[in-house]
């Protein structure tokens, strides 16, 4: 079930009546199975592997908390890693390695047929299995003592807005809220309302319209030149975090609704200055997951200036990794540990001047802008991996955007021939102007926000009619700009 | 009697018919806009192509009417030459004769078919299929009563989902709408009489002409029973408005023409258009449709296939060799 369905309009609807009209002890049990009948409407058997997550998540939670002697604690900890990352592993990586072991051996002349798994990827279990396993390792930490009502660990690990795109939430964060007593709230219900219409203004209105030159330039890597490709990545970039933030959003707002907050997701990233604060900005939920559950328990920043190196590019590349079972998006992951570990090395080199200058306010200025445009740029780079099909596609379309300088010139020729791919026919003017056009809606929305304009937020926070006309104006955008021909969101895959 | 009613209950009321109200207010506002956009979308749509040219009531002495083959087969220019003429393209994606019989009924009923002699495509591929809107342009450069048509037309054939119909509605070409004051003004300088004048199609490589499959392999397909009760419809209405027609099927790859099927459901198709005292010209006869420089991809002419096509052609265009009527 999409967000962007009627299906997904007519559940939430019931499903938001019905939890507002329930006994508070009924509750939880009325999420649960919403979220179970949500996530059995894409296959039903594979309501079984979360099942399967919650039962050994919850028993081995519960043994930590009853055993307290360190070993038999470290046994629970390991069962759990084993049956998550193993189904993770199982369903997600299995022929991944297995081709890749292939290869090698195929390399040294070892003749080795590798075996691969007739499997079909479950909708978002990547997110679901790092959700539960935060509990179990935040349980063995002591930093959180077990969930003694089941259902309510249930609901944690299957609540159906972030069930298959996150955000990844904490136990402690999410948690807590499902034993509170929710009465509905109006100016809730408006912020919520917003958070959802914003979310699909985002996929509907930009991403999906932007897909259209993107999966057409990115589909027949062959036909298209380098101009194409340099507008179709930052097209792409614009869908990817579109389609994303979209997503959160949808679900940050469905929850606020039900009087459940969850964690910010996006925080404007295209406005980072460096590659770090775009991770700081970027899939909060993932990036803060993997500092606290790997780079700190790896020794972080601890153990000297070559580990914390080698230790960030480590978990970018496993970043990589969980986005998918492909060297494009470990190579991803791997670029943007370099990018990192460069930009460290180049602060410390810079900390040991001292800059001064008479006119601060200019060079202030000048180096933000600078330094975001650089960052946007690398950014756009790494995408071109992300996005491609296969490494030989990456390769090719960096060849192109090479000579894109050759190739291209300035004139109504060159530029119709530029923007051709959104339609294949002259209407591609008018797709590119509105798409452009609302992007540029988009990021003025973000400089107001990155701004935070007191009297801007003075009325958007205390007062109603400006979030309504906000409604009003983001579901004509949608009825009339939006596509609703998408099959789905693109972090579904991962 | 208010004070009777408690505090809580009122407030409740009182949201409710906030929401409600809301609600409404979106909802008739977006169907008012849908309603705006029915009646009036033909008028922003550009002068230079399409229909447009057509309503915007300047005459012409020849029409073409067809899909993407009539905008890709002819030059304009050199056909305006050689027959001292103004010659006018409306060309819209896979229009078949089931869309193309609103658009000449439409046509004649405003008068726009006096004296003017209608070149109509008679391409087999839109033939066989079942009649469906390809090109959403037809509908947003459609007045108000071709729209009825159209949507009339999908509905009798089935090809009106919700779905469809809420695009069409809604959302189909308000982006062209919303930036016609700049895009009509650009593309009337690309196009000329209907026809992107400027566009530059290279031949296909002899290998990628070599691997052309026909459209109709292996799938039984035949004449669509809808397209050709619209083709009769077609040749009643043109006897009747005594207008002066031939049918013409534009040359396709060698591999295309002599596919068994495609060749059979041509020739029932030549056969339907004589009896009913038509001229039907092939295309393809005596062009070279084994060289790979003619098309530029497997259904459409190249720059120079268009040019010896036209050249071909041109001579067919007098008003004797036109129509019996």
């Amino acid at each position: 079930m999409l967000f962007n369905s009627t299906d997904f309009l007519i559940f939430f609807t019931i499903i938001c009546f019905a939890y507002f009209l329930f006994p508070v002890k009924y509750r939880n049990y009325l999420l649960l199975a919403g979220s179970y009948y949500f996530y059995m409407c894409w296959k039903v058997e594979y309501v079984f592997l979360i099942v399967f997550s919650t039962l050994i998540d919850y028993f081995c939670a519960r043994g930590m908390g009853k055993y307290k002697d360190k070993k038999t604690k470290k046994w629970f900890l390991i069962a759990s890693l084993t049956g998550n990352l193993g189904l993770l592993f199982i369903f997600k990586y299995f022929n991944f390695f297995s081709h890749a072991f292939g290869d090698i051996l195929n390399n040294l002349n070892v003749a080795y047929e590798s075996p691969a798994l007739k499997l079909l990827l479950p909708v978002g279990i990547s997110f679901y299995t790092f959700q539960t396993l935060s509990y179990t390792l935040d349980v063995y930490r002591g930093e959180r003592k077990p969930e003694k009502d089941f259902v309510i660990f249930a609901v944690y690990v299957s609540y159906f807005p972030q069930l298959v795109a996150g955000p990844i939430e904490r136990s402690t964060h999410l948690m807590p809220q499902f034993h509170r007593h929710v009465k509905f709230n109006f100016s809730r219900l408006l912020i919520g309302l917003v958070l959802i219409m914003w979310g699909f203004f985002m996929k509907l209105v930009i991403a999906d319209n932007a897909a259209e030159y993107v999966n057409t330039v990115y589909g027949s890597v062959n036909q298209y030149d380098g101009q194409h490709f340099v507008l179709g990545t930052l097209l792409f970039c614009y869908q990817i975090f579109c389609d994303f933030a979209g997503y959160s959003s949808i679900a940050i707002g469905t929850a606020k609704i039900m009087g459940i907050d969850m964690m910010q997701n996006f925080r404007r990233p295209y406005f980072a200055r460096s590659i770090q604060g775009f991770w700081r900005r970027w899939h909060i939920s993932l990036s803060t997951w993997f500092k606290d559950y790997l780079y700190i328990p790896l020794g972080g920043n601890r153990r000297g200036r070559l580990m914390t190196l080698l230790n960030t590019l480590l978990v970018f590349l496993v970043s990589g990794l969980w986005h998918g079972a492909n060297w494009t998006f470990i190579i991803w992951g791997g670029l943007h540990g370099v990018a990192i570990t460069i930009e460290s090395l180049y602060k410390k080199i810079m900390s040991r001047f001292n800059f001064k200058c008479k006119d601060a306010k200019l060079i202030i200025w000048s180096t933000a802008a600078f330094e975001i445009c650089l960052t946007f740029i690398l950014i756009n780079l790494s995408w071109v991996f992300f996005r491609s099909a296969s490494l030989d596609d990456a390769f090719a379309i960096f060849k192109k955007i090479y000579h894109t300088p050759q190739t291209f010139s300035f004139n109504l020729s060159s530029f119709s021939n530029l923007i051709l791919p959104f339609t294949k026919d002259y209407r591609s003017l008018s797709f590119f102007i509105t798409v452009i056009a609302f992007i540029m809606i988009l990021e003025t929305v973000h400089l107001i926000q990155e701004k935070e304009h007191p009297l801007f937020f003075h009325y958007w926070r205390s007062k109603a009619w400006p979030k309504i006309i906000t409604i009003y104006l983001l579901i004509f955008v949608i009825i009339f700009f939006g596509k609703f021909d998408s099959n789905s969101f693109i972090y579904f895959q991962f | 009697m208010i004070s009777v009613i408690p505090k809580k209950t009122s407030r409740r009321f009182l949201l409710t018919l906030y929401f409600v109200s809301i609600l409404l207010l979106i909802l008739f506002s977006c169907v008012g806009v849908a309603v705006l956009k029915f009646y009036f979308s033909h008028l922003t749509g550009p002068k230079q192509t399409g229909l447009g040219g057509v309503l915007s009531g300047v005459k012409n002495d020849y029409i073409l009417l067809g899909s993407s083959h009539t905008a890709l087969s002819y030059q304009l220019p050199e056909m305006e030459k050689s027959l001292d003429a103004r010659i006018y393209a409306i060309s819209y994606n896979g229009l078949s004769f089931s869309l193309m019989y609103p658009i000449l009924q439409f046509l004649s009923e405003k008068d726009l078919l006096k004296n003017v002699h209608i070149i109509i495509e008679c391409y087999t591929g839109t033939a066989v299929i079942k009649p469906n809107l390809q090109d959403i342009r037809l509908y947003y450069h459609a007045p108000p009563a071709l729209k009825k048509r159209i949507i009339k037309l999908l509905a009798d054939n089935n090809q009106l989902t919700k779905a469809n119909l809420y695009h069409l509605l809604f959302s189909s070409s308000s982006k062209d709408i919303v930036c016609s004051p700049i895009v009509n003004p650009i593309l009337d300088k690309i196009f000329c009489h209907g026809i992107q004048t400027h566009i530059n199609s290279p031949g296909m490589s002899q290998n990628d002409f070599a691997t052309i499959i026909s459209p109709v392999k292996g799938k039984g397909l035949c004449l669509d029973p809808q397209n050709i009760n619209a083709l009769n419809r077609i040749f009643k209405l043109l006897v009747k408005n005594k207008i002066q027609a031939v049918f013409v099927e534009s040359p396709m790859p060698a591999v295309i023409e002599s596919d068994p099927s495609y060749k059979q459901n041509k020739e029932e198709l030549k056969k339907i258009i004589s009896k009913a005292g038509f001229i039907y010209i092939d295309g393809a006869k005596n062009f070279p449709v084994n060289d790979h420089n003619m098309f530029m991809d497997a259904g459409h002419l190249s720059s120079t296939g268009r040019h010896v096509f036209t050249k071909k052609i041109i001579k067919y265009f007098t008003p004797v060799n036109a129509s019996p009527y």
